[in-house]
Formats: C-alpha cells, structure tokens, sequence
C-alpha cells in the first residue's frame, strides 16, 4: 500500500519554515532558555559560582553602595557585563535572583543559537545541517547552566560568534560595512574578557594578510587600520580606565588583584604546571574542551572541520573566514602556555575542578563544524542522529555537566552559608557598618543578602563614610 | 575440485582448525564444589567471573533443575552474583547464553568434558559468524577471496579470537545480528522478517545492551514494513505493507521467554538482572556480602549493591576516557589489539562513494553504537579482559568493510601489502590471547595489584606472552593431549603460521584476481 502525501502541504510548510525560521528558531530557544533558568534558579546551582556574585556585586555597586558610581566597576574584570546588570541590578529580586546578570547570558544564548544557524546558512549548509548545529550548542547542559547565571561565558560567545559570522559576511559578500560590524562586536567582546583581546589580534591578523594578498601593502593597511581602531577602541577605553582610576594602564593586568598576581601565588604553590609545557596545555585544554562540548560531539566536530577545509565547494574566503572560530582554541592553550591562566582537571591535575568551563568557548566552533558534517553526510545523517540521540539521552539522564560540578564541588564554588547566614543574624537587625574585604569575599556580601551600603570595602578602607 | 569449492573448504577448514586447536577447557565432568577450585577457576576455563556466572546458571539449571543458586553455585558465580528481592542467589547476567549453551554442555558430558561441550557451542557460533560476515561480503561485492579474508579478520584477527574459545555472550551476539542482516539482504518475504524479528528481541535475552546496539537493523527491518521516500517534486511517498506487520509476533517468543525468566529469578518481569543488588562474596557462614575483603579487586571495577538502574550504568562525562581505552590504551586499545580492523573503514568510505546508504547505514550505525554505548559504560575495559571485548559486533561490521576495501583496491600492492602486514600483527596477539588468558587487568589496577602480589605486574599482551613463555596454556587439545609432544611457544607460533600462511593464500588469490580479471580465480 502507498501513498504520496501532497506537495501541497509539504509546500506551505516550507514556505513557513523559509520565511519564520530564524523567529520560530528564536522563540523555541528563548523558551528553553526561561526554562533552563528556572529550573537552576529553584534548585539553587545559578548561584553557586563563587564568581557569579561577584559579577552581582560589582553590578550592585556600581547603583547601590556607600559610594555608587561608575568607579565601582573596578580593575580586573572587564566591564561591559556589569554595565549592562547595572540595568536591573538595582532591583533586589534581580540581584539576588541572579537575574540581572542570567538576563544578558541569556538574551546572548538566543542570540548565539541564532548566530550559528546564519553561520551554517552561509556556508551553503541545508535546514537539517543548520538545526543540528544550533541544537548541539542548545542541548549541551554546560551551556544551558552557564546561560543560567551571572557568568561572562555566554556574553563572549554570543559577542565572538557574531564577530566571526560578519568577519564570514565580509569575505563572501565583500561588503566593507560587515567587516566594520565585526570589528564592533570584536570591540564588544575586547570589553567582556580578555579573550576578546587575542580575537581582535587574531581577526585583525586575517584580516591583514588576507587584504595584503588581495591588494598588496596598502590595502592590507587600510582594512587593517578600519578593523583594528575600532576592534580596538574598547581595548584602548579600558587601557584609559585603568590610567585615570588607578594610575597605571596596565593595572589590570599586574595589580594585586590581578590573574598575573593570582597565578604567580599558584605557580610558587606548584600549582601552575601548563606554565611552560605546551603539550601539557594542549592537553589540559583538550579534556576541559571534550568535557565540555560532549566528546562525541567534539569528535563530529573534528571531522566536520577536515571537511569544511577540503570541500572546494564551499568558497576559500568562507573557509579562510571560519579559522576565526578557532581563536578560543589557540588562547586558551597560549593563556595555559604563559601561565595566564589556570585549569584543573579532576583525574588529571588532581581531584579537583577549577576553570573547566573554559572549554566551552569552542561550543560555537563545534556546533558549527557537527553542523557543517551533517550536511556534508546526508546519506548516513540518520546514523549521526542516532548516535547523537544516543548520547544526549544519557546526557540528560546522568545529568552529566562539569561547569555545574566546578561551581558545586570544584574550586569554582564557595560554600559561604555559615559566615553570611552569622552575619546576617547578627548584623542584619542593627544599625553601622560591617568592615569587609570584597575582593576575596564578595560571595559573603552578596549571601548575606544585606544592603550593599552596610560594607565598608577596600577602597574606602578606614576612611568614614560620607553618609 | 572447482575454485569456488576449494576456496570454501579451506576458508573452513582454517576457521575450524584454529577453533579447535585453542577452545578452552579440561576433561571431565567437574560439580559446582570442584569449580570453585584453582584448577578451574583461576588457571582453568573459567578463569573469569562473567565465564562463571555463566556457567553457573547452566549449571543450576541442567544439574540443580533451578534458577536459583545453591551455596557453591553462588560461590562459583561470586563476585559476579545477584540477589533477588526473595534473598535468593540468581544470575546478574541476562540469561539466554547459558540456556543456548545447554546441549553442548550435556553432550559434553556424555563424553566425559562438560565445560569443553558447552565452550564449543561458543565456538560453533563463531564459525557460523566467520561464514555469515562472508556471505554478507559476497553479496555486497566483494570476491570470494576478498570475502573469506574479510571473514578471517574478524574470526582470528580480533579479539574476537580468544572470545571465541571461552563462555561470553560476545559471539552469539553478533550470530543474532549477521544473521538478521543477511536475511535482509537476501530475502524480503514474510518468514525471513519474522525470523529477523525473533533474532533481533533474542539479543536482548542474550545481553540488554543489544537493545541498542540491534537498533539500526530493527530499523531496516521495520523499513520493509513502513517506509517513507522523499522524491524530486518534494512530496513524500509512504509505503506501508500491513501483512508484513504480523511478522513482529514472532519477536513475542523470545520476549514472554525473557519475560519468564525475569518475573521467575529476578521477582519481576521488568527487572532486569544487571540492576539486582549484587554479592560480591560470600562469606564462611552462607550469608552474602557486598564487598570482599580477601580478594584482589580483579572482576570488579564497578560494583555498587544497591540503587541501580539500567540508565545509570552510562554517563557521557565516561565517554573521552572510554574512547582512549577503547581505540589507544595499551590494555585494550584496539590499535594495539587488532589495527588491520581500522581498514574497515576504508571498506564503508567505498559504500558511501557508491551510494549504498542503506547497508552502510547498518554497518555503520552498529559499529559506532558499539562504540559509543561502551565508552559510555563506566568499565570500557570489561574488567579484567583481552582488549575491548565490548567491541567484537563492531569488528564483525567493520570485517565486512575489510572484505569490501580489499575488493575495491585489489590492484593497489601497497593497500594489499599495509592489510597482510596489520593482519600477521593483529593475528600474532589475538592467538596468544586464544591459547593463554583472557585475564589481562586494566592498567588503572595494576599498581594496587602489584601491591597486594608483591610482583610486577603486566597488563598488556605481554601477560600472555609472559604466560606462553612460562608454557602455559589453556587451550584444551594442548593441555590434554599435545603438551606431551610441544612446549606451549611451538604450539602457538605453529598455530599462527598456520593462519598466516592460509590468508596468505587468499591474498595471493586475490592478487592474481587483479592482474588476470579475465582468468579470476
């Protein structure tokens, strides 16, 4: 017995999916995001980073405190996420909520999803390639916990991915304002974590040598110049920032609150040991990128980027563009290198987790190349799905996320519950100031859920309050 | 005699011979007391607890008329034992392998050797595989000569090898599996589904996991019924064959059995026996225990007696760790194990450049849900085990790939010549594993052992060469009569030249295929 289904109906569903998929796409992972929210929120894990509420903090700061203002927003980390809390952090609820940080991971994680999907659109890749790409990046639990909070994470990816996809737009379109659009979110990302800042070296390499092959020196210098000032322009902003608050350009980066500092303090400990060791960071960053993308998905990954870089249909600008989405992978193995940075791995670097959410930085890249792989596979697609159906199965079923074990177990996390809950009791029904240092303890401010103009912090240190 | 005869003859007569000559086991008829026993246990035939737990549910069932254990059947089972909601010792394996191994084991005993019976039924399954991945071969393209050689790779080229002469699951397994495929490729009546269907629900009996790992072939059997086909004007044609339906009844069969058999060991229909509460040991006085303090923790790297579920056994964050064991660690990995299984893949790519999704999809999906559903598990290593045991139906889809690649590059020297050089290599390892030990540890246990044995302590293939060099083996011809006349290095190594020089043939044969196309042989 057969029978055609009319064409009619598969007509009209194209037609719809044509013209709304980028709407429905972002209304579906707007949907999954609200919820991934809540269910972290009630359990109580968006919290749990020691890092996320001090990003609140700072936020909070910024329009709450004994002296509020913009000089809040500190030294070390980059100020575009605390910027935006200050939008709502000023609301109790969002604040302690985590909400007005999650806010922008979140919006970033639609956004992100999107990115990958016109990415993959791009490259010539058909509906099924492009919905498997975004839905690798939606269905990792890593990501969907980390849009779940106050991190930084998301904002970058969103921040980097949209850079590279116009970098794309530029080198298939050859329309200049593209490239200006990257440079912006470039410039963005520059403002977000200093991964941003080994983006703007890296695109404005390509965008160099790409240009001097096309048209020699002067047009190498000239897109150079264009993509650099203003890529750079929030590198320079922070460069002054630092100047004009704390006298020393560069006092973010040598300052005693500093990663330089943090990882000297490490490296005396012995506990530094990539610092040196190319093949030990290579390999560090490998597990933190397998534990975090999905091993299998990573695997796909890879053979999806051999792919994209043989396939002659894809035009050699387009792939040239797509080496930008390899930037997180080369920084982090170079931060491990310098000893910029620090990871550990449970099982490899002791029995402990520290930073393991590095590793989500290439989930764009990854997702993109799976997605890449699965149009380029059509005939065994169904073999792909399947096994990927198979491992997000147990995914979901062992609960499976090392960003969450980091922030509940690993080094990431601090169980502060005693000392805010003391202090809270103590000091919460009584008037005058608690004298605190924030740098190492703004969990406790923030856990003990007192007014931020209760702390006297380092910066006023002994002096009184004005008010 | 013709060609094609000649060529079948001697494609079985090396199977059956290098079966024969490695089987396990030793003479006479042992009870449950005497299995427990060093001779049988540690340096005999059942050497392991997945060959014991096995056997000891054949055992209770044929001597004891029971599923439960009696006190030195569950001692015999231990650490590999169950406890069912009733606190009565039971199997923690699926059932099915030991009532198939049920006729050999009694015509085993007849003539005075009930272990040696009841392997052998493992090695007639094994040579039934040998011959199903060549007729597969043969139907997908592939010469005679490319095919038998396809087929010797997976019976004597893997580790499939040395568990094809010992009591695990792994061959009737892949029996139920080839099977199914190659009634697919060949027949597409009603009986033929039917009999797919039986074989496919007949794994799940034989091993729960093969509820995944018979997907992509159920899947392809269940096309034969329902099928959707996209076509040129984006309609899409449903194709439904209502009669064929009535082929699924079939798989009822083994169902009610499995179901029969849960309800009556395991207290419920639905529960499966891998998630009872498991008994470690058992302590002087009869009562159970779920650790044991006595032994080294050989059989057990991951034991927890309660709260388990069929789910819980697989995490992903286990999958880069089992992805190493399975492909690169010394202990196990395949390319260590068995690297000629690699050209495989080469055999699929030829698939995938001629378009034949269909089958590839088979060969391929099973491979990889193979690999992946044991990368998942949290042992890959199988516990104490020779290679990645978890991995022989893979190698069995991947052979098939072999046979086609050598088809299709018959005419390259240097593919033909990288194929001899990767098969004498995997074949010298897996036939020491055949005549030795499949009682390698996991490299993560062998600083603890080294410890508590106070020795050095190898877990690679050298073990076993270690073993032959020490004139051990446990093949059975030898330990019962051959021993006499060779030490057991001759033995092997005459074994292995044996085979060598048999493929040898065959490639030769192929070879001359290629440069006389006209005169094929």
């Amino acid at each position: 017995m057969e029978e055609n289904i009319t064409p009619r109906f598969f007509g009209r569903l194209k037609m719809i999916l044509d013209r709304y998929e980028v709407s429905i796409l972002s209304l579906v992972l707007s949907i999954i995001s609200v919820i991934a929210f809540v269910f972290y929120y009630q359990n109580g894990l968006g919290l749990a980073y020691n890092d996320a509420r001090s990003h609140l903090d700072i936020g909070r700061r910024v329009v709450e405190g004994l002296s509020p203002g913009f000089a809040q927003l500190g030294s070390v980390w980059l100020p575009l996420t605390h910027l935006l809390m200050t939008l709502t952090v000023w609301n109790d609820f969002m604040w302690h909520s985590g909400l007005a940080g999650a806010l922008w991971s979140m919006i970033s994680f639609v956004g992100t999803g999107v990115l990958i999907h016109l990415f993959l659109k791009e490259l010539g890749v058909g509906r099924v390639g492009r919905l498997t790409g975004v839905f690798l990046f939606a269905a990792n639990i890593n990501i969907l916990y980390l849009q779940s909070t106050a991190m930084t994470e998301l904002v970058l990816l969103g921040t980097m991915t949209a850079a590279a996809y116009f970098l794309l737009l530029f080198y298939t379109r050859g329309i200049l304002s593209f490239l200006i659009l990257s440079s912006f979110f470039v410039m963005l990302a520059t403002l977000v974590r200093y991964d941003g800042w080994f983006l703007l070296f890296f695109s404005s390499l390509m965008i160099f040598f790409s240009s001097f092959k096309e048209g020699g020196y002067r047009k190498a210098e000239g897109r150079f110049i264009l993509f650099a000032t203003l890529g750079g322009f929030g590198v320079f902003l922070w460069l002054l920032w630092n100047l004009l608050i704390f006298g020393d350009p560069l006092f973010f980066a040598f300052g005693p609150y500093s990663a330089h500092t943090q990882q000297q303090d490490l490296q005396s400990a012995g506990m530094l040991p990539t610092k040196g060791d190319w093949f030990l960071s290579a390999k560090m960053y490998f597990y933190a990128l397998a534990y975090n993308t999905n091993a299998w998905v990573l695997a796909l990954g890879f053979v999806g980027t051999i792919l994209l870089f043989l396939d002659r249909r894809v035009s050699r600008n387009a792939r040239f563009a797509s080496l930008a989405l390899f930037a997180p992978l080369f920084f982090n193995i170079l931060a491990l290198y310098l000893g910029h940075s620090v990871l550990f791995i449970q099982g490899l670097s002791g029995d402990t987790w520290f930073n393991i959410r590095y590793g989500i930085m290439m989930m764009p890249s990854v997702a993109i190349f799976a997605g890449f792989l699965m149009e380029r596979m059509a005939g065994i697609r169904s073999v792909l799905v399947g096994t990927l159906a198979l491992v997000f199965f147990f995914q979901f079923s062992s609960a499976d996320a090392v960003t969450i074990d980091d922030g509940r177990v690993g080094s990431s996390q601090k169980n502060v519950t005693e000392v805010s809950t003391w202090l809270r009791e103590h000091a919460g029904g009584r008037d005058g100031y608690i004298l605190i240092s924030a740098a190492s303890h703004d969990s406790i401010i923030f856990s003990s859920g007192l007014p931020m103009k209760r702390f006297i912090r380092e910066e006023r240190g002994i002096l009184s309050p004005r008010d | 005699m013709k060609y094609s005869r000649l060529s079948i003859f001697l494609f079985g007569f090396v199977c059956a011979i290098a079966l024969l000559f490695s089987v396990r086991g030793l003479p006479g008829n042992p009870t449950a007391q005497e299995l427990v026993t060093p001779v049988w246990k540690d340096h005999g035939p059942l050497e392991l607890s997945p060959e014991r737990g096995r056997f000891a549910l054949l055992y209770s069932v044929v001597e004891d008329r029971s599923l439960f254990f009696s006190l030195p059947v569950a001692r015999l089972a231990t650490p590999d034992l169950a406890r069912n909601p009733d606190g009565k010792f039971v199997s923690l394996f699926a059932p099915l392998l030991s009532f198939l191994l049920i006729p050999g084991y009694l015509i085993g005993k007849f003539f005075g050797a009930s272990v040696v019976g009841a392997t052998l039924v493992v090695a007639i399954a094994a040579f039934a595989n040998a011959f199903l991945i060549r007729a597969i071969a043969l139907r997908l393209g592939a010469g005679k000569n490319a095919a038998s050689l396809g087929a010797l790779t997976f019976l004597l080229a893997t580790p499939a090898f040395p568990y094809a002469t010992t009591l695990y699951q792994h061959h009737f397994s892949v029996l139920f599996l080839l099977s199914a495929i190659l009634l697919l490729l060949s027949n597409r009546g009603f009986l033929s589904l039917a009999l797919v269907f039986f074989l496919l629900v007949s794994g799940i009996a034989l091993d729960n996991p093969n509820a995944i790992l018979f997907l992509p072939v159920g899947l392809w059997a269940l096309s034969r019924i329902l099928s959707f086909r996209t076509s040129d004007t984006e309609s899409v044609r449903v194709s439904f064959r209502p009669l064929l339906l009535f082929s699924g009844f079939f798989a009822v069969i083994p169902l009610l059995f499995f179901l029969w058999y849960n309800s009556l060991a395991n207290g419920n229909p639905f529960t499966l026996s891998g998630t009872l509460p498991s008994v470690v040991a058992i302590s002087s006085d009869g009562s159970p225990l779920s650790t044991d303090p006595n032994q080294i923790p050989r059989d057990r790297l991951e034991r927890e007696a309660s709260e388990k579920t069929a789910v819980g056994f697989f995490q992903t964050r286990a999958l880069l760790n089992g992805f190493l064991i399975h492909l690169t660690s010394p202990d196990r990995g395949a390319l260590w194990f068995t690297p000629v299984i690699f050209l495989g893949f080469f055999g699929f790519a030829v698939l995938f450049v001629r378009k034949e999704y269909g089958i590839l999809r088979v060969l391929l999906g099973t491979s990889l849900l193979t690999f992946l559903l044991y990368s998942l598990w949290s042992d890959p290593w199988g516990g104490w085990a020779f290679g990645s045991r978890y991995l022989i139906p893979a190698y069995a889809m991947l052979s098939i790939g072999i046979a086609i690649a050598l088809e299709s590059r018959k005419r390259s020297f240097i593919f033909l010549a990288a194929f001899f050089l990767l098969f004498s290599f995997s074949l010298s390892v897996n036939t020491l594993g055949a005549i030795t030990s499949i009682a390698n540890p996991p490299k993560v246990q062998v600083l603890e052992l080294e410890a508590l044995s106070g020795k050095e302590q190898k877990y690679t293939v050298m073990r076993n060469w270690q073993a032959l060099e020490q004139n051990t083996s446990t093949a059975f011809l030898y330990r019962s009569v051959l021993h006499r006349f060779f030490g057991a290095i001759p033995y092997g190594v005459s074994l292995f030249i044996f085979v060598v020089v048999s493929a040898f043939l065959f490639l030769y044969a192929l070879l001359r295929e290629s440069s006389f196309p006209s005169r094929r042989v």
